[in-house]
């Protein structure tokens, strides 16, 4: 009993804290939210001091703005960052902090672009934590994605630990010309599990560059998850007989993402390989087979009813009438 | 054997099981403590990640319906306007006998397409599936009777995304809930199921089908059982996740991988608990099949239900829950103390068994068997004091503690009087409310053993206001 009645005191203590909590931050809302939209417009200001007890405040919606604003904007931020102190703070908390203002210190230095903080980010690189290791990539590769890049990639092969989510919105927002590169060559010396793991990422790569890295996959690997996913990514005209020889896999997902493939880049020849995976014993596959027909930009819908009609097998019929309905509506 | 010994003995076991139950469940809340901290702790970063990043799995929205004519179209409109990227909502009308269908047609312009689709699951016959002509995303299976289940299972064949989310046809969601749940998914390929919290919505304001305001209902009834919640899903469910141990997630809202649960033939249609009895079978096939693979719970409150505010409903309602267990685990005894049965076999599926299925027969036979004694001078009042502390005082800590879990977390009642009134809540359902319900639950354990089971449970609702 005296157990319970010290939790109902400790529930009243938290309540009590967290009304005390949200006047305080109401309050700080209230004069910060306006300056930090002012600075964001490129207007100057003379800013007052950020209390100790406001710097999380301070930094979560800074770091919020950060997300929302593109280009110059953030400029106009970053002024108000360093004119409050922030850069210094950040790195003090990245040394001392508790996990969340660690964090939290590592967006700002990414958002700032601060490059004295780059050596320890490169530690925090390799911390245990998966938050805090991606957390450290993300602001490395924000201040220099190009130099990032060969200190991240070698991490991306290793740690499995990493939501590929998280991975591949780092690599997004690098961008294409940066990675494409570095992704193919740690794809080409990768071990075969962590090869269908990466190549996901080639979908953030340029065109030129996954092409050629499936090309080489398709040519040697056995392994029929890989070739499906490079077969989902596969829009290079130039792959078209690769394409071809899979849609007779034994394997029925490869031939899915065949017949999906020829859809993006088949040629009228292809119809009557479509037309054949009609009749597919995988639901999946018949389906794809008949979106893919109807997508070729020279099957008209005349010629998919045609098509239709000279069919003989029931599912094959069933499946080109539903997809002809999906096209007119 | 003498009289006194057996009665002693008696005394022992019952006092020895409160003790056992109440350690048990603290375990789980000092795990779910832990929890919780952690993941306040990582919060921050996640706060600041809310927009899309552009690899959300589509999501299937299954909406099994019977005979809901009033209610359904309102339901459908505020699920239109959940915030996802890619999301589909299938309703599956279950050979309702009113106008539940003709009201879909006309509220959203419904046309026959002729769909073909891979029957992986055996149902009752479809008679037609149905396009929105006005909302893209929206398809009616129009189906003979087969109760909630057979549906579902319709549900799962014909939808078109790897991830589909069970939802109540009544059940109120945040906008942002797909997005909540669905994130484990995207954060870990093993992810196969996850659950989310539920919450009651009685005394909430509610418009457009979305939650306005967050009050506490004005019936005791349902107070009490906002606390009885928040220990269900904040240490019951939180507790056992961590260890990829957790039996159950809530039909009201969760979300599932299409292909593991074809794999394992669908949702049972011999069953009232379909929601636990899936969860349970995933975990004996992945763990008798020794398949790397986790089910979730993500504590955030995205379901919103209303709870019974009369005591026949609640009756009817937990006679209903208790039978669904009972069924669920008897279904799946084979993931019991199985050599590769894991965290869930050797820990959560025997603690379940005996504090949840066994539970309440030993609780009520307990009560009664000391309060006899007692009553007639066989035991002295310090040992019934005693008994009453373990199997009251106990009850009361978890009540409170599941109490401050919430306000470490989402502390989401805004009112200090709301607290109180929770805190009072919390006290006097250790008082009756907690042994009616233990009687009522092993009604649901009388029933499971000698009656056979109805179909599509019926509950007297307040009519919500979408």
């Amino acid at each position: 009993m005296g157990l319970a009645f010290l939790l109902v005191l400790q529930v009243i203590v938290l309540r009590f804290l967290l009304i005390r909590r949200e006047q305080r931050k109401a309050k700080f809302l209230a004069l910060w939210r306006p300056l930090m939209a002012q600075s964001a417009t490129g207007e100057s200001a003379i800013y007052p001091r950020v209390a100790e007890a406001d710097i999380k405040e301070f930094l979560i919606l800074w770091n919020h703005l950060q997300e929302l604003i593109r280009g110059i904007a953030k400029d106009g931020l970053n002024k108000l960052a360093h004119s409050v102190g922030m850069n210094l703070t950040a790195k003090k908390l990245l040394r001392k902090g508790v996990f969340a203002e660690k964090v939290l210190a590592m967006m700002t230095l990414g958002n700032l672009r601060d490059k004295s903080a780059w050596a320890s980010l490169t530690d925090l690189m390799h911390d245990e934590s998966p938050l805090i290791s991606l957390a450290a990539s993300s602001s490395l590769m924000k201040i220099d994605a190009e130099a990032g890049i060969h200190l991240f990639m070698p991490l991306v092969v290793l740690r499995e630990d990493w939501p590929p989510v998280k991975v591949a919105m780092i690599l997004k927002e690098a961008g294409a010309g940066v990675i494409s590169e570095p992704l193919a060559n740690a794809i080409r010396s990768a071990k075969p599990k962590q090869v269908k793991r990466l190549i996901n990422y080639l979908e953030l790569a340029s065109t030129a560059e996954s092409s050629r890295v499936m090309r080489e996959i398709l040519s040697v690997s056995r392994d029929q998850q890989a070739i499906a996913t490079c077969l989902r990514m596969m829009k290079d005209p130039r792959d078209l007989d690769m394409v071809r020889s899979q849609t007779v896999n034994p394997i029925w997902i490869v031939r899915v993402q065949a017949a999906a493939a020829l859809g993006r880049i088949g040629v009228e020849e292809d119809k009557a390989r479509l037309i054949r995976l009609l009749v597919d014993p995988q639901w999946w596959v018949r389906y794809r087979a008949a979106t893919a027909l109807s997508q070729l930009p020279f099957v008209s819908i005349e010629e998919l009813r045609h098509i239709q009609t000279k069919q003989t097998d029931r599912f094959a019929i069933e499946m080109l009438q539903q997809v002809l309905a999906e096209r007119v509506a | 054997m003498s009289i006194q010994t057996a009665i002693e003995i008696g005394q022992w076991f019952f006092l020895l099981y409160f003790i056992l139950l109440n350690t048990g469940y603290l375990t789980l809340n000092l795990l779910s403590v832990i929890n919780i901290s952690r993941m306040m702790r990582e919060n921050v970063s996640e706060e600041l990640s809310q927009l899309y990043s552009g690899f959300e799995t589509p999501i299937t929205l299954l909406v099994p319906a019977y005979n809901e004519q009033s209610t359904l179209a309102a339901s459908i409109r505020s699920l239109l306007q959940l915030s996802y990227p890619q999301y589909e909502i299938l309703v599956i009308n279950d050979g309702s006998t009113d106008n539940t269908l003709a009201v879909l047609q006309r509220e959203f312009s419904l046309v026959p397409f002729p769909e073909t689709y891979r029957a992986r699951l055996k149902t009752q016959r479809v008679r037609g599936i149905y396009h929105s002509t006005v909302f893209p995303n929206l398809r009616v299976i129009d189906k003979e009777n087969g109760g909630k289940s057979d549906s579902l299972n319709a549900g799962i064949n014909v939808s078109r995304y790897p991830l589909y989310c069970a939802v109540d046809a009544d059940s109120i969601l945040q906008r942002d809930s797909l997005q909540r749940v669905a994130k484990p998914f995207l954060e870990d390929s093993t992810v196969i199921a996850c659950g989310g919290s539920v919450r009651i919505a009685n005394g909430c304001q509610i418009s457009g089908g979305f939650l306005e305001k967050i009050g506490l209902p004005k019936s005791f009834l349902a107070r009490v059982q906002i606390v009885e919640y928040l220990r269900a899903f904040l240490f019951g469910r939180m507790g056992w996740s961590p260890i990829n141990a957790m039996l159950i997630i809530s039909g009201a809202f969760g979300i599932f991988k299409k292909d593991a649960v074809t794999d394992v033939g669908g949702y049972r249609t011999d069953t009232l608990g379909e929601d636990m009895e899936l969860v349970v079978r995933l975990h004996r096939h992945y763990r008798l099949a020794g398949k790397p693979y986790k089910i979730q719970f993500v504590p955030d409150p995205i379901c919103w239900t209303e709870a019974p505010e009369n005591l026949k409903t609640l009756r009817l309602q937990r006679t209903r829950w208790q039978r669904g267990l009972a069924e669920s685990l008897s279904m799946n005894i084979g993931l019991l103390f199985h050599p590769k049965g894991g965290t869930a076999g050797w820990l959560a599926f025997p603690f379940t068994v005996i504090f949840e299925w066994l539970g309440p027969l030993i609780e009520v036979v307990g009560y009664i068997f000391m309060c006899l004694l007692f009553y007639f001078g066989m035991i002295s009042s310090t040992a019934f004091l005693v008994f009453l502390l373990v199997a009251i005082g106990f009850g009361l800590l978890l009540s409170m503690s599941a109490l401050l879990l919430e306000e470490m977390s989402f502390h989401i009642y805004p009112r200090a009087s709301h607290l109180a009134w929770l805190m009072l809540a919390a006290l006097v359902e250790n008082f009756g409310y907690r042994q009616l319900t233990s009687v009522w639950r092993l009604m649901g354990l009388f029933s499971w053993l000698f009656f056979s089971k109805g179909r599509w449970g019926t509950m007297k609702r307040k009519k919500v206001t979408f």
